[in-house]
């Protein structure tokens, strides 16, 4: 046994969770409250990847802008099958910070996408229907309505859509809430602890080798995010689910005056004001990430790309000064549907992979993969996520 | 001079004068407007965008954004990174700014 050739941590669970972003976090809140032990495990210290560097949007929609674009329709019609996982993740965040006891900033505070053009009309128009046929629940809106709803946009914007059921949270509150009530039911985290390999324990269960000792459990849940792929390589296989590098950058204060989701029906952008008076401004522009795992850099012409367009759009935003702009790295599965499930062929290992909604969906899928481990049925359908899609033994 | 926490080093160069909130006070030329707003006084210089807690000047280097001013009309600006300059017009703020 491992134990022979490492100092033991002096642990054993009844899950091993390895990866304490905001996914590990809500898997051990969960597993926790039905009883089972749970002891989350990572690397760093907890929540500093993507779950520290996310901007905390609930997102029900497809996020227009550039992902049509570049990916597609077929694309984005699988992609759309995501939407009742997100329309369900909406409701539960309603609820969360008062399960958890703690204000987390939620608001349900809608979504806003303006269109400049008639061919940016049309084009929200197709994305509702499809969204429709999920549970999607936008609307398209004319000029007027648009200025009702947002009368800080652009003359040029013609119209839009909107939905109202999208909102946001603090996500360093969101996730320190997590960690914190799954403590108060006993699980623990321990962070600095990498995970080497897991093995199949001659006593049945999992051995978890870590840097730090051994760890028996009966199950081992992966929810590394970006870094599945190194992990799940420890453990022979090779998932097909590429990284990356995405910048997001925040303005100065500024009494409120974008009290929605803000998004463009064809741009590359997406803006909110946060409950601090500070506007964020995404929409996925890339980022620099260098061939070691931690390096990541921002990109100024990512910086003046997204500052043009938002402006743009938005003139008022022109009158803010930029105070700071970060890069994360976010796990991007080829078909934009996450991987929820049990490694292929490893009996007691179990993976949930986020798609870009990460934060929004995790209340979903740590429940899923909870009712999964215990054999339960599932009240959301876990079979369009199955990871054997996105994995291949390696021999 | 009154004595502060905070005072010039004699003879540091060449004296000019300043508007805060409406009252003239000296400074001297080129110096961090934060600094010549310390000389003058301690006193909260804002209050925050979130809370509306009291602050003042703290790491003049540029990292803490806790020396917000509004500066001849500008909000927020880093008054530890701007040199003072002959009848600068220096507002405190309250809580988060507004749109110009």
């Amino acid at each position: 046994m491992a134990s022979l050739t490492c100092p033991q941590l002096d642990e054993s669970a009844d899950v091993v969770v390895v990866g304490g972003g905001i996914t590990g976090c809500a898997i051990a809140y969960r597993l926790a409250s039905e009883g089972f032990g749970a002891v989350v495990l990572d690397k760093r210290q907890l929540y500093t990847q993507a779950s520290n560097s996310n901007a905390g949007n609930i997102h029900q929609q497809i996020i227009p802008g550039s992902v049509f674009e570049k990916n597609g329709w077929p694309w984005v019609e699988t992609f759309a099958k995501t939407i009742s996982y997100n329309v369900e993740a909406g409701q539960e965040w309603v609820n969360l910070g008062e399960q958890l006891d703690v204000d987390i900033d939620f608001k349900m505070v809608g979504g806003i996408v303006v269109a400049e053009t008639a061919e940016d009309m049309a084009m929200l128009e197709r994305k509702i229907s499809l969204e429709r046929r999920y549970g999607g629940t936008s609307e398209m809106v004319d000029a007027a309505q648009l200025r009702a709803l947002a009368p800080y946009v652009s003359e040029r914007c013609v119209g839009g859509s909107f939905c109202a059921e999208e909102g946001r949270a603090n996500p360093h509150k969101a996730v320190a809430a997590l960690a914190r009530a799954a403590r108060g039911k006993g699980a623990k985290f321990l962070s600095g602890v990498e995970v080497a390999d897991v093995r199949d324990d001659v006593m049945g269960g999992q051995v978890v080798v870590t840097d730090s000792g051994a760890i028996r459990a009966r199950h081992v849940v992966f929810a590394c995010g970006a870094e599945s792929d190194t992990l799940l390589k420890r453990i022979g296989y090779q998932l097909n689910n590429p990284r990356r590098a995405i910048q997001t950058m925040v303005t100065e204060a500024v009494s409120p005056f974008m009290h929605r989701l803000f998004y463009h029906a064809r741009r590359r952008i997406t803006m909110k004001q946060v409950a601090n008076g500070n506007v964020i401004i995404g929409g996925g522009w890339p980022a620099q990430h260098g061939t070691q795992e931690d390096y990541t850099r921002t990109l100024s012409e990512s910086i003046s790309g997204a500052a043009a367009i938002a402006q743009d759009v938005v003139p008022r935003v022109g009158d803010l000064s930029l105070l700071r702009a970060w890069a994360s790295v976010i796990a991007q599965p080829v078909d934009g549907l996450p991987v929820v499930g049990r490694v292929p062929g490893k009996e007691n290992c179990w993976v949930v992979i986020p798609n870009n909604n990460g934060f929004t969906l995790a209340p979903v899928l740590s429940r899923m993969i909870v009712e999964m481990l215990q054999e339960k049925r599932s009240s959301s359908d876990p079979s369009l996520f199955d990871p054997a899609r996105a994995a291949v033994a390696m021999t | 001079m009154k004595k502060h926490t905070f005072n010039r080093i004699e003879g540091s160069g060449t004296w000019v004068t300043i508007q805060l909130d409406g009252e003239s006070l000296p400074a001297v030329q080129g110096e961090p407007l934060a600094v010549a707003i310390l000389c003058h006084s301690t006193d909260a210089l804002r209050t925050s965008a979130h809370s509306c807690s009291p602050r003042s000047p703290y790491c003049l280097i540029g990292s803490c954004f806790e020396c917000l001013a509004t500066v001849d009309g500008r909000a927020n600006v880093q008054t530890c990174l701007i040199e003072v300059c002959a009848g600068m017009r220096v507002n405190r703020q309250a809580g988060k700014r507004e749109f110009g």
